[in-house]
């Protein structure tokens, strides 16, 4: 009898099983690499729109004269024009200001955070899938202290929350710190970032010795 | 995936030397495991059976003879009954493995990593060994090969480069994964941070006082502890010790009270806490999230008043945000520090 050399259904069913289990391993270990690798991206990315956004509105606020309009979603502030290349400079003789306006916008289902300055047309900064509604949010230093002269001679200052709906002009003239809480979602990840800004040029004004009685 | 070892988390509170030393001994005997693999793996010969001899004479060693290292040295490298060399690669791989241990232990600490790299480096070093010394087996020692199928020395071969292949990808993923949380950490940290001293310019700065002191109660329109009778632990022995406030108190809670380290401030503890906020930086406290309580926040205040000119204020402020969580398991501190002056 002759004998034919192959492979018998047996073999190649083992050979089979053996390669599929293994392709399906891999392709498991891919994907998950894949999506770890995602997150990652996703998480480096949120992290560095989180940080640089933050500093760059706090850096813009340390610079603000002037509050003229506070939303949960927008502020809008005069702020001193700074010369070009010298961005931590205060100039107290300088009376240029520019209006700074940040704005979160909901658009097609995304979140869109604006930068207004001047007249030109608003600048995107970035987009996530989901923001809280509640971003800005102002400190009226009280009323109280106006009687005083001095406000050395005060304790403690004391603050309220800026009522938003009512946009009271002589509240929001005596806002010197404004807190700032991003709670952002993106497609893939979630930060929770809170933080305040101090802005001390309107400070300073508002607790000048018998500034009100001028 | 959660790798930290927690269970090891009091043994990370002793010193590195004497970890060192207890993992210099066992990775010792470890090393002397590995130079059995060595000999008789290629010989063909159980690793475990038959006890430790002597290679000429054939006799069985004793306790004075597999002293790691200090055996070869102090017999100064021979047979104590035959007086035959014994060769200097098993006090050399001794000492390489408990080389290879004590660097990785303080390079990576008590974590995974440190396991994973000393093992899988330890692991090559047998295989590299029995490569090398199968080499120069006289050929009547060693026994025929005639059986088919794999030697355990391929299959060892073949896990090593599997491992040197698949590792990088897992540990690559994970600690990018790990670095990008910590990351975050640190930025929420910061924000917390530069939070307090924003608060705190608000401030006039002669008024400007220390976390304990605040919580105890001294200063104008601050309330003093009145609970003292009614609670206990922590809470309030941080009336009495600084220490003990330094170590363990924050002021980021969440909407009940809890806080880091899974404490919960007791509830009267906390509505003088909230009043003593409120009355000391003038806002109301507002309760952070929950994914908040990672973080503990203090704040320092040191007078940096000349005695000659007290007019003119000047306080150092630190603020301190320390992160425990499970991407920073030996916990991290963020510090800010700025002066803070009136005059």
């Amino acid at each position: 009898m002759k004998r034919y050399k192959a492979f018998t259904l047996i073999e190649l069913l083992i050979a089979f099983s053996i390669s599929t289990i293994l392709l399906g391993a891999i392709y498991f270990f891919y994907i998950s690499f894949v999506k770890t690798g995602n997150k990652t991206r996703g998480m480096a990315i949120l992290n560095m729109v989180v940080n640089n956004k933050l500093e760059r509105i706090s850096k813009d606020l340390k610079y603000a004269v002037e509050l003229t309009a506070l939303y949960p979603d927008r502020i809008s502030f005069k702020r001193q024009k700074l010369p070009d290349g010298e961005l931590s400079v205060f100039d107290l003789e300088s009376t240029k200001f520019e209006t700074i306006e940040y704005s979160v916008k909901k658009e097609d289902g995304v979140v869109n955070f604006y930068r207004q300055s001047g007249f030109d047309s608003p600048e995107k900064m970035f987009n996530v899938r989901q923001c809280n509604s509640e971003v800005f949010r102002g400190y009226v230093l009280m009323a109280e202290r106006e009687q005083n002269s001095s406000l050395k001679k005060l304790p403690f200052p004391s603050f309220r929350t800026f009522d938003t709906h009512s946009q009271n002009s002589t509240d929001l003239a005596r806002i010197p710190i404004i807190k700032i809480s991003m709670e952002l979602q993106t497609r893939v990840d979630k930060i929770f970032m809170v933080s305040k800004v101090f802005m001390p040029m309107i400070y300073s004004r508002l607790v000048e010795p018998d500034w009100n009685t001028e | 995936m959660d790798f930290s070892l927690y269970s090891l988390e009091n043994l990370r509170t002793l010193p590195v030397w004497f970890v060192s030393m207890i993992i210099a001994g066992f990775s010792s005997l470890l090393g002397s495991f590995i130079n059995v693999c060595i000999y008789r793996i290629p010989l063909g010969n159980s690793i475990v059976y038959p006890r430790s001899r002597c290679t000429t004479c054939d006799h069985v060693l004793e306790v004075p003879d597999l002293i790691p290292i200090f055996s070869w040295i102090f017999l100064s490298g021979k047979c104590r009954h035959c007086g035959a060399k014994v060769s200097p690669r098993y006090a050399c791989v001794e000492a390489l493995i408990v080389f290879v241990w004590v660097l990785s232990f303080i390079s990576f600490g008590l974590t995974l990593t440190f396991l994973i790299t000393a093992v899988l480096i330890s692991l090559f070093i047998t295989v590299a060994g029995i490569a090398i010394y199968s080499k120069h087996i006289k050929k009547d020692k060693a026994v025929v090969n005639d059986k088919k199928g794999l030697t355990f020395i391929e299959i060892l071969f073949t896990a090593v480069i599997l491992a040197a292949v698949v590792g990088p990808f897992f540990t690559s993923n994970l600690t990018d994964r790990a670095t990008a949380a910590r990351n975050r950490e640190r930025i929420q940290a910061y924000g917390l941070a530069r939070e307090k001293l924003q608060e705190l310019r608000c401030l006039p700065a002669r008024k400007v006082v220390s976390d304990w002191l605040i919580y105890r109660g001294e200063g104008s329109g601050l309330s003093k502890n009145i609970f003292r009778d009614l609670i206990f632990g922590i809470w309030a022995e941080m009336d009495d010790s600084g220490d003990v406030f330094w170590q363990n108190m924050t002021d980021v809670f969440t909407v009940d009270g809890n806080c880091a380290g899974d404490e919960q401030m007791p509830p009267q503890v906390f509505e003088k806490f909230k009043n003593n906020f409120k009355n000391y930086y003038g806002f109301d406290y507002e309760p952070y999230p929950d994914s908040y309580r990672m973080f503990r926040r203090t704040t320092k205040v040191e007078d940096m008043t000349k005695s000659d000119n007290p007019g003119n204020i000047l306080k150092r402020v630190v603020v301190t945000v320390e992160i425990k969580s499970r991407a920073h398991v030996n916990g991290y501190k963020i510090r800010l520090a700025t002066y803070l002056g009136d005059s």
